[in-house]
C-alpha cells in the first residue's frame, strides 16, 4: 500500500511539474464543446439556390420570392444560366431551380407541373435538403397560390412527432456526445506515453529494481491519470449543463458513474498501446491514428451505427465511446431509462476489464534481452 | 553548394530511416490509413438504412394493411413490429429497439374510402436528432405516393431533381473523397509533430543544431521525407479509392497532384511548427490534438461551412483541412480546373510559408 502511495505521488508530481496534460484537460474540453455549439450544425442545412425562372406571370415570382424568404435557403435570380453553373462548380450555390415556361399554365388546368432542380451532388447531404426544402416550399405557395382550389386533396397527412426533444435543438444531443469524442481522447493520450516514457529513459529500470509488483506498476499508473481525467470529465459537464444549459433530465449519480466507467476503459487503451510498444513514438502514432477518426466516425454521434454493415455494426461494440454516446445522450433527453444504462455500463465493464487484464498482462518486469 | 546538397541529402536519409527501419513504424504508416480508408468506406454514411418501426394499427383494414406494407417494402426500412398499445410503443423507442413509431387511427379506411383527410402520427426519436428528421422525412414520402395513389388528378408540383456530379448520391463518393485527404493529415502530422520534440527529448537535436547544418538545411531534412511518404500514401489510397470504390476521379493528374503537394505541405508546416515549440513527445502528441480536432470538425466534413456563424468561417480560412478538402472533393467529381484550384492553393500557400519559416526561426531560439 505504501509502494503504491509512493508510485501514485510521483506521477502526479510529474503531471504538475509538466503541465501539458493538465492544460489539455481543460483546453480540449473547452474548444471541443465550443465547436459542436457553434461550428456544427446536426439540424436542417441552410442552403443557397440559384433561380432561373422562364415563366412570367405573375403568380410565379410570388413562388421566386417565397424561395428567398425561407429561413432555410437563401436564392440567387439570374437569367444567365451559365453563370449559375459556374456559381455551382466553385461551390458558391448549392442547386439551380428551373422554373419551364409552361409553368403556370399546367397548374391553370389543373395539371401536374415540372419544375427542375439540379444540385451539386458532390455535396451529398447538402443535395438532400435541397431538394426536400424545394419540394416544401413550392407546395406551400402552392397552397397559397390562386391555384390552391384546383389542388389534388390530401387525404392522408403525415404527422411528426418527435420525443425527448421537441423543439429538436440539434446541440441538446451533439454537446452531451461530443463529450464521448473529448474525453476518449483525453483518456488514451493522457495514458498513452507514460509506461513508454518511462522506458524510454531508462527509468523502467530503476523501478523494477525496487519491490514494486506489478500491480503497483499497473495501479500506479491509473489511479493519477484517472483523477485528472475525472476532473476533467465534471470540467465537461459543468461546460455543457451549468454554462450551455444543455437539459438534463437524468441522474447525476448514475451519469458520474458510467463516465467514470467509460474513462477507465479509454485509460485501458492508453495504457495498453504504451506498455505493449515501450516507445513514445510508436505510441503516440497509434493513438493519434486510431483515437480520433474512429471515436468521431463510427461511435454513432454524426453517422448512424444501423446503416452501417452487419459486420461493421458489430465491430463499433468495441470502441468504448460508442457504448458511451449510447447512454449519455438518452440519459440527458430521456432521463434514467435503466435498460439502456444497464446494457451501456455492463458493456463498458467488460471492455474495461480487459483492458484493465490485458495492460497488466503486458507490462514487463524484466528487461528486453536486446 | 554541392557539399550543403551532400549535407541535406545525408540528413534526409537519416530521417527516412528513423521512420521506415523499425518494422512497427513501417507497418502503422501503411496498414492504419488503409484499414481506416476501407473501414469508414463502409461505415460512414448519413443515409439512414435498416430502420426497425414499431406499427400501432387502430384500423386494421385492408387499407391500412396496404400502407404498412409500403413501410415494410421500403428498402429503408428493415423490420415492422406490431403494437397494441402506447406503452409498448414507449418501450421499444425508450430502450432504442425501433428507432420510428408510426399510429394510424381507427377512421383511416372510411377517410379513404370516403376521400376526406386523416392524420397518420410518425413518432420518432429525438435523442438522435439528425437520423430523427430523416427518418421522418422518408416516412413522410412514403406516405405522400400513397396519397398520390389513392387521390383524384389535381394541380400538383413535381420537382423533378437531377444531380450533378453524382447522379445517385452515393455517400461513399463524399465520405472518400474527404476521408483519403483526412488520413493523409492525420499521418503527416504523425511523422512530422513528433520529429523535433522528440530529437529535443533524445538531445540529439542539440547535436543537430551545433552541426554545420543551417537551419533551413535542418527544415529541408525535416519536411521531404514525411512531405515524400504522405504523397506515396495520398496517390495509393486515391487508386484504391478510384478502383475499388468506383468513384470518379473527373480532374486532372497534374493539378491533383500540385494540389496535394502544396496542401501537405501547410500541414507539415503546422506539424514542425507544434514539434519547434514542444520539449517533449507528451506535449507534441497533446498539441497535435488541439489542432486536428477543430480542423477536422470545422473543415466542412461533418457540416457545411458556410452553415457556420460569420466569425466562425472567418476563422476556417486558417484552416488547412478546409482547402485540402475542397479540393480533392473538386478534382475527383466536379473536375476542378486551373482557375479555380489555384484559388484554393493560395491560402494553402500562405499557411505553408508562415508555418514552416517560424518552426526553423524557433530551432536556434528555443535551446536549453
Amino acid at each position: 500500500m505504501k509502494i503504491l502511495r509512493a508510485l501514485v505521488r510521483k506521477e502526479f508530481l510529474q503531471i504538475i511539474r509538466d503541465p501539458s496534460s493538465i492544460v489539455i484537460s481543460f483546453v480540449l474540453p473547452l474548444i471541443s464543446i465550443l465547436i459542436f455549439m457553434y461550428g456544427i450544425n446536426m439540424d436542417a442545412v441552410r442552403v443557397t439556390l440559384g433561380i432561373k425562372n422562364n415563366d412570367n406571370s405573375h403568380e410565379i415570382a410570388r413562388l421566386v420570392n417565397s424561395f428567398g424568404q425561407s429561413n432555410y435557403m437563401n436564392s440567387i435570380v439570374s437569367d444567365d444560366m451559365n453563370v449559375l453553373t459556374q456559381k455551382i462548380v466553385r461551390s458558391k450555390i448549392k442547386g439551380i431551380i428551373s422554373i419551364p415556361n409552361d409553368f403556370s399554365k399546367k397548374l391553370e388546368t389543373g395539371r401536374a407541373a415540372d419544375l427542375m432542380l439540379i444540385t451539386d451532388g458532390s455535396e451529398v447531404n447538402t443535395a438532400n435538403y435541397s431538394q426536400n426544402y424545394v419540394i416544401q416550399i413550392s407546395n406551400q405557395w402552392l397552397a397559397t397560390s390562386k391555384y390552391a382550389f384546383l389542388m389534388k386533396p390530401q387525404i392522408v397527412n403525415p404527422v411528426t412527432r418527435t420525443w425527448y426533444n421537441q423543439e429538436s435543438n440539434g446541440y441538446f444531443f451533439v454537446l452531451p456526445g461530443s463529450i464521448a469524442i473529448t474525453m476518449t481522447m483525453i483518456g488514451i493520450l493522457l495514458t498513452a506515453l507514460v509506461v513508454a516514457r518511462e522506458w524510454e529513459r531508462g527509468t523502467m529500470e530503476a523501478l523494477l529494481s525496487t519491490k514494486v509488483t506489478k500491480i503497483h506498476i499497473v495501479l500506479g499508473k491509473y489511479i493519477p491519470y484517472f483523477c485528472l481525467g475525472m476532473i476533467s470529465m465534471i470540467f465537461n459537464l459543468i461546460l455543457c449543463i451549468g454554462i450551455f444549459r444543455v437539459p438534463f433530465r437524468g441522474n447525476y449519480f448514475v451519469l458520474l458513474f458510467v463516465s467514470a466507467l467509460f474513462l477507465f476503459t479509454c485509460m485501458g487503451i492508453g495504457l495498453l498501446i504504451s506498455s505493449k510498444f515501450k516507445n513514445q513514438f510508436l505510441a503516440s502514432q497509434l493513438s493519434l491514428g486510431i483515437g480520433f477518426l474512429p471515436a468521431l466516425l463510427l461511435s454513432g454521434l454524426i453517422f448512424p451505427i444501423n446503416s452501417m454493415p452487419e459486420i461493421l455494426q458489430h465491430l463499433t461494440k468495441l470502441l468504448p465511446p460508442r457504448h458511451y454516446i449510447t447512454f449519455i445522450e438518452s440519459e440527458f433527453m430521456a432521463g434514467t431509462v435503466w435498460p439502456v444504462v444497464l446494457k451501456c455500463s455492463a458493456l463498458l465493464i467488460i471492455l474495461g476489464t480487459t483492458f484493465f487484464i490485458a495492460v497488466y498482462k503486458s507490462t514487463d518486469m524484466r528487461l528486453p534481452n536486446d | 553548394m554541392t557539399e550543403s546538397i551532400r549535407k541535406i541529402i545525408a540528413l534526409i536519409k537519416k530521417e527516412f530511416r528513423i521512420i521506415w527501419n523499425d518494422p512497427k513504424s513501417r507497418g502503422i504508416i501503411i496498414a492504419l490509413p488503409i484499414i481506416q480508408l476501407i473501414l469508414f468506406a463502409h461505415a460512414v454514411t448519413m443515409e439512414v438504412k435498416n430502420i426497425d418501426v414499431v406499427v400501432i394499427d387502430q384500423d386494421n383494414s385492408q387499407q391500412s394493411r396496404e400502407l404498412i406494407s409500403k413501410f415494410a417494402n421500403s428498402p429503408q426500412f428493415r423490420t415492422v413490429y406490431r403494437a397494441n398499445n402506447m406503452q409498448e410503443v414507449r418501450t421499444k423507442i425508450d430502450q432504442q429497439d425501433v428507432s420510428m413509431g408510426l399510429y394510424i387511427n381507427n377512421d383511416f379506411s372510411t377517410a379513404v374510402d370516403s376521400k376526406t383527410p386523416t392524420d397518420v402520427f410518425i413518432i420518432t426519436d429525438g435523442r438522435q436528432t439528425n437520423s430523427a428528421a430523416i427518418i421522418a422525412g422518408y416516412a413522410s414520402q412514403i406516405i405522400m405516393s400513397y396519397n398520390q395513389e389513392i387521390s383524384p388528378t389535381g394541380a400538383v408540383i413535381n420537382v423533378i431533381t437531377r444531380n450533378w456530379y453524382n447522379p445517385n448520391l452515393e455517400y461513399r463518393w463524399f465520405t472518400l473523397t474527404v476521408v483519403v485527404a483526412m488520413l493523409a493529415v492525420v499521418m503527416t502530422l504523425l511523422l512530422t509533430a513528433l520529429s523535433i520534440a522528440r530529437e529535443r527529448e533524445m538531445g540529439t537535436f542539440d547535436q543537430l543544431i551545433v552541426s554545420p547544418l543551417s537551419s533551413l538545411d535542418i527544415l529541408i531534412g525535416k519536411t521531404v521525407p514525411p512531405l515524400v511518404i504522405s504523397m506515396i500514401l495520398i496517390c495509393f489510397m486515391s487508386i484504391i479509392v478510384t478502383q475499388f470504390f468506383d468513384v470518379p476521379f473527373r480532374g486532372s493528374v497534374i493539378l491533383f497532384l500540385a494540389s496535394i503537394s502544396v496542401s501537405l505541405l501547410s500541414i507539415v508546416g503546422v506539424g514542425l511548427f507544434i514539434s519547434s515549440i514542444c520539449n517533449t513527445q507528451q506535449q507534441a502528441v497533446l498539441g497535435v490534438i488541439t489542432f486536428m480536432m477543430p480542423s477536422v470538425l470545422l473543415s466542412g466534413f461533418v457540416s457545411p461551412v458556410e452553415d457556420m456563424p460569420i466569425f466562425l468561417q472567418y476563422f476556417t480560412y486558417l484552416n488547412p483541412m478546409r482547402f485540402f478538402m475542397v479540393l480533392t472533393r473538386g478534382i475527383f467529381l466536379k473536375g476542378m480546373n486551373i482557375a479555380d484550384v489555384s484559388m484554393n492553393l493560395i491560402p494553402l500557400f500562405f499557411i505553408a510559408v508562415i508555418t514552416l519559416s517560424t518552426a526553423s526561426w524557433t530551432f536556434k531560439r528555443k535551446q536549453g
